[in-house]
């Protein structure tokens, strides 16, 4: 049965604006945590935008607090897809750092690792591949399943799986020290 | 004896998918994946002034940090147990500790919007109790540090962008279409002076 088909089930606006807070209450930490291992810019303001997107679609929410986690991280991931498009078409200059850079000492990796941890955990995962991070970002920050992360990136289960065993691989090597492919 | 791990959470997160995927648990690997998952301990930021109006009057934002959210869940968690909610014990850990998350929301999806999700009817919480165990405050953003002895960087830190490796990702953006168009809540701003 369908409780959505109902008009009257739909929440009130006192009852999305509750579901708003509990949901940003329970979820937005991940969300700014999911979009800084992602690299986008100004994560706290795109971590608003995502849960002001949100506010409209409460009523679309099927599937409990998975759906929830669901639409939250589809949202967000959205978000960090344009992030990455859009700066592919206009790089932005940045300054540089040469302790990010892989290229100028065999020791760049090492360095990234004694760093404090959420640093060197944000220059790692800028090291691998975009789908790489993400996968690894959805399932670890959001802790999303293995269908769920499949619905957030439009693919099948199996290719996360094969994904998500690329990442690793990867980044065992970037942490290893290795050169990455 | 083994020492307790100080962010069992995180310690559960990252083992059931290193699990999962039949990774070696190398140490360096493991911790790397552990520094990735306290990227979500942070405290809960500050809503901007856009969402505090479509909250609205609702229940006050508490910026709690994960580790005192886990330990606010884990109490809801046996309150949900004691009403019949009934998280198997039997599952595995990890499973556990997101089920209970799970079932919270749900719990409280169900109370502020009983039309809404779908699943199993959850027991309706405690009448004289709020959506969530929380602590009023009328400053949400004032709201300081929680006080966590852990030694965790909450702050928020630039993000390195250079050097990222190369996108593959370039499929349309859309989120998945929800199931039931047109069921939308349309957002009404109330009126704040």
């Amino acid at each position: 049965m369908d409780a959505l088909s109902d008009d009257a089930s739909r929440p009130s606006h006192d009852g999305s604006a509750n579901l708003l807070t509990i949901a940003y209450r329970e979820f937005s930490a991940m969300v700014l945590g999911y979009l800084r291992s992602s690299g986008v810019d100004d994560p706290e303001a795109v971590t608003q935008d995502v849960f002001v997107a949100l506010y409209p679609r409460l009523g679309s929410i099927t599937g409990g607090a998975d759906g929830a986690r669901t639409l939250i991280f589809s949202i967000a991931h959205a978000r960090v897809v344009d992030h990455h498009r859009k700066r592919s078409r206009s790089p932005v200059s940045e300054a540089y750092l040469a302790a990010l850079d892989p290229r100028t000492s065999p020791s760049a990796e090492d360095e990234v690792v004694a760093r404090d941890g959420e640093a060197s955990v944000i220059a790692l995962m800028d090291l691998l591949a975009n789908d790489q991070r993400e996968v690894l970002a959805l399932r670890i920050i959001a802790e999303l399943s293995l269908e769920q992360t499949a619905q957030v990136m439009n693919r099948s289960a199996g290719a996360i799986k094969q994904l998500q065993l690329r990442a690793l691989a990867n980044l065992r090597k970037q942490v290893d020290g290795g050169i990455a492919g | 004896m083994n020492e307790p791990s100080p962010e069992p959470h995180v310690d559960l997160v990252v083992d059931a998918f290193l699990a999962e995927t039949g990774a070696e648990p190398e140490i360096e690997l493991r911790e790397a994946l552990v520094q990735l998952r306290r990227l979500a301990a942070t405290a809960t930021p500050a809503p901007s002034a856009e969402l505090e109006s479509l909250m609205g009057d609702g229940a006050p934002i508490v910026l709690l940090s994960s580790r005192r959210r886990t330990i606010v869940l884990v109490t809801l968690a046996a309150v949900s147990v004691s009403l019949g909610l009934g998280v198997s014990t039997a599952a595995a850990v990890s499973p556990v500790f997101r089920q209970t998350a799970e079932d919270t929301f749900t719990a409280i999806v169900h109370a502020v919007a009983p039309g809404l999700g779908s699943g199993a009817p959850v027991p309706a919480p405690h009448k004289s109790a709020p959506p969530l165990v929380v602590t009023p405050t009328t400053e949400p953003s004032a709201v300081p540090a929680p006080n966590d002895s852990t030694p965790r960087t909450s702050h928020p830190t630039p993000p390195p962008t250079s050097q990222r490796g190369e996108g593959t990702d370039h499929r349309p953006v859309d989120p998945p279409t929800p199931t039931h168009s047109g069921k939308a809540v349309h957002p009404t701003h109330p009126a704040h002076p």
